[in-house]
């Protein structure tokens, strides 16, 4: 599931029309970009604007505040650059190379993500691994279709990190090694939600 | 080849011999890849876990009316055919349309499929070359279905992870057409330098589906042993290679895809030579001691895995696993030829074997990932191991021979082109 972080922070992005989407790449793409599930892409998509700094300042950020009393909820257009669905995308490491996919978001009570489940390794399908990093290890880059998501940890860093086992086990969440503090109270918000 | 109809039949048996190979290179894009591509296309994971249990799900509840139906068809081609036409339909389906509905129809699409083509490629064979020959003819097919898959498991990771993965299931459905022109180039029944009719079991002749069969076949108690010895068998497989693939993906570094390439490609070289030698010596020794070996291969190939260190030496147990392999898909049709001899129902009782491997590779799985998850790896493995042993215990307390006795070969068959100088009964029917 790609969860819907802001979703309660924005009722107004949300919805957003769907009639009128342009494909991916068009310059003034509407929220949702996505044929697949539209909803949730859409919902999906607020977030990472912000993602680049760390993620404190979502809360209210990037929406304009939503007209209340129509029928119709409003519309807000995100270009396509300033956004990057991230959902199936390739995780690109420190060094360049692919890591492994990003296929799912674990979202804490505040609408924070709080972590990214990345699937890696594997030939054919067979041995790969699924393993959460913290939120703050990943940086993002729409518009750039070569390194959407980057992640800060090396491949050995997380190779041999606890498998991820679905959301109704706790998270074993791999921080960043240079920071020790924030881990002990979100991993334990970050098992609780989804 | 001293018989007038040599020609034809050398023929046929080389288009046997490029269709198990097509055949294998056309199933080996589906299975785990499925989940790889359908990720990249933001399926969720209950999404991807949903259509591959329909999958799993269709093979299962089809292997038994996919054998009955092939028993009642009197053209096994047609049958073959129609099953590559849709493992083909679905490999497009899934390339062209990566959404719900239609890959779900693909999942359906293929897991009938290959339930068709499995009994009707073992069917093509017997009719081929009889009873007699039977053997060496299953240890050539598996030998070229392994290498058919090896080489494109190889081929499609490369392109998978290369090119696109989508890509490998237009690959998987273009490999499906030289599957049907191979097909095609088998000499179709009836053809004179086919093996003799009358030697064949009475199932040939019918032409509806014959639902009582199956309680004949299951009232056989060497029929269940061996479908129980089935579900043991993939009791322990299925699981030990995706359990010893995640442990190299967890411990080796840069070359860790490589490893399990090799983990993947290794045993299928070992099937690959070790089959046509299974199948002669199978009609040599009888069935019980290449049986014996081959399940006692599971239980020391788990016993490896739970004790090697070191990444390579996984490959190393991996690769013992091409012997219980060969075993496996040699002397699956061949027992069920055995058992069915002269009584017809040879489908359904590949079927019914076919069904208890699916069920059992399904267990595997869930239980082995339930003990790597909450115990550990190496009680994973040994439990795995342990279900192997039981398999072996099995097959040597109640598992009869069921190679036919010397003393009641009616006719001698000496120079057949598709074997070895060996005899063949008549059938009662």
């Amino acid at each position: 599931m790609l969860a819907a972080p802001t979703a309660n922070a924005q009722p107004a992005t949300s919805p957003a029309a769907p009639a009128p989407a342009a494909s991916k790449p068009a310059p003034i793409a509407v929220a949702p970009a996505h044929p697949i599930t539209p909803p949730q892409a859409a919902a999906a998509k607020p977030p990472t604007p912000i993602a680049p700094a760390p993620p404190q300042a979502t809360a209210a950020a990037p929406a304009p505040a939503a007209k209340p009393a129509q029928h119709t909820a409003p519309v807000t257009k995100v270009p396509a650059d300033k956004v990057v669905a991230i959902l199936g995308q390739p995780v690109i490491g420190p060094l360049g190379t692919e890591v492994g996919r990003l296929i799912d978001v674990l979202v804490g009570q505040n609408g924070q993500p709080q972590a990214a489940v990345i699937d890696f390794g594997g030939f054919m399908g067979v041995g790969s691994r699924k393993i959460a990093v913290h939120w703050n290890t990943l940086h993002f880059n729409p518009g750039d279709p070569k390194y959407p998501i980057v992640l800060d940890l090396l491949p050995d860093q997380i190779k041999a990190a606890p498998a991820y086992q679905g959301e109704t086990k706790p998270a074993p969440v791999v921080v960043a090694p240079w920071e020790k503090q924030p881990p002990a109270a979100e991993a334990a918000k970050t098992t609780a939600p989804q | 080849m001293p018989r007038d109809g040599a020609l034809p039949v050398k023929r046929s048996l080389w288009a046997l011999d490029l269709l198990n190979f097509f055949l294998a290179d056309v199933q080996t894009g589906f299975g785990p890849f499925v989940a790889v591509y359908l990720t990249t296309h933001k399926w969720t994971e209950v999404e991807i876990g949903l259509a591959l249990s329909l999958g799993t799900i269709t093979a299962m509840v089809s292997q038994i009316p996919a054998g009955a139906m092939v028993d009642a068809m009197r053209r096994k081609r047609v049958a073959a055919a129609g099953g590559i036409v849709a493992v083909i339909a679905a490999a497009l389906m899934v390339a062209v349309l990566p959404t719900r509905l239609p890959v779900a129809v693909a999942e359906i699409l293929h897991g009938i499929g290959s339930c068709i083509i499995t009994p009707a490629v073992a069917a093509i064979s017997l009719r081929l070359v009889g009873h007699a020959a039977l053997g060496e003819r299953l240890g050539r097919n598996a030998s070229f279905a392994s290498i058919g898959n090896g080489l494109a498991a190889g081929v499609m990771g490369g392109i998978g992870t290369y090119l696109s993965s989508g890509a490998v299931f237009w690959l998987t459905a273009f490999l499906g057409l030289p599957a049907l022109l191979a097909l095609w180039r088998i000499a179709p029944a009836g053809v004179a330098g086919e093996f003799p009719e009358e030697f064949l079991p009475p199932v040939s002749r019918r032409q509806q589906v014959d639902w009582n069969g199956l309680g004949s076949l299951i009232a056989d108690r060497r029929l269940l042993a061996f479908a129980a010895c089935a579900v043991l068998f993939h009791l322990s497989n299925a699981a030990m290679l995706p359990l010893a693939a995640s442990e190299v993906t967890k411990r080796a570094g840069d070359y860790a895809s490589l490893i399990i390439a090799a983990c993947i490609m290794v045993p299928q070289a070992v099937v690959a030579c070790s089959s046509p030698w299974i199948g002669r010596r199978a009609n040599l020794w009888g069935r019980r001691p290449i049986l014996l070996v081959g399940w006692a291969a599971l239980a020391v190939r788990g016993l490896l895995l739970a004790v090697l260190p070191g990444t390579w030496p996984l490959v190393i147990g991996q690769s013992v696993s091409g012997i219980s392999a060969a075993v496996f898909g040699v002397m699956l049709p061949l027992v069920a030829a055995d058992l069915t001899r002269g009584r017809g129902h040879f489908n359904l009782c590949i079927g019914v074997f076919g069904l208890c491997a699916a069920a059992g590779a399904t267990l595997s799985t869930t239980i082995a990932g339930y003990i790597a998850d909450n115990v550990c790896q190496t009680a994973a493995f040994l439990t795995l191991a342990g279900a192997g042993l039981l398999g072996t215990l099995m097959i040597w307390a109640l598992m009869p021979e069921t190679e036919p006795l010397e003393g009641d070969f009616l006719a001698a068959r000496t120079q057949y082109p598709g074997g070895p100088a060996t005899v063949e009964r008549v059938q009662s029917g």
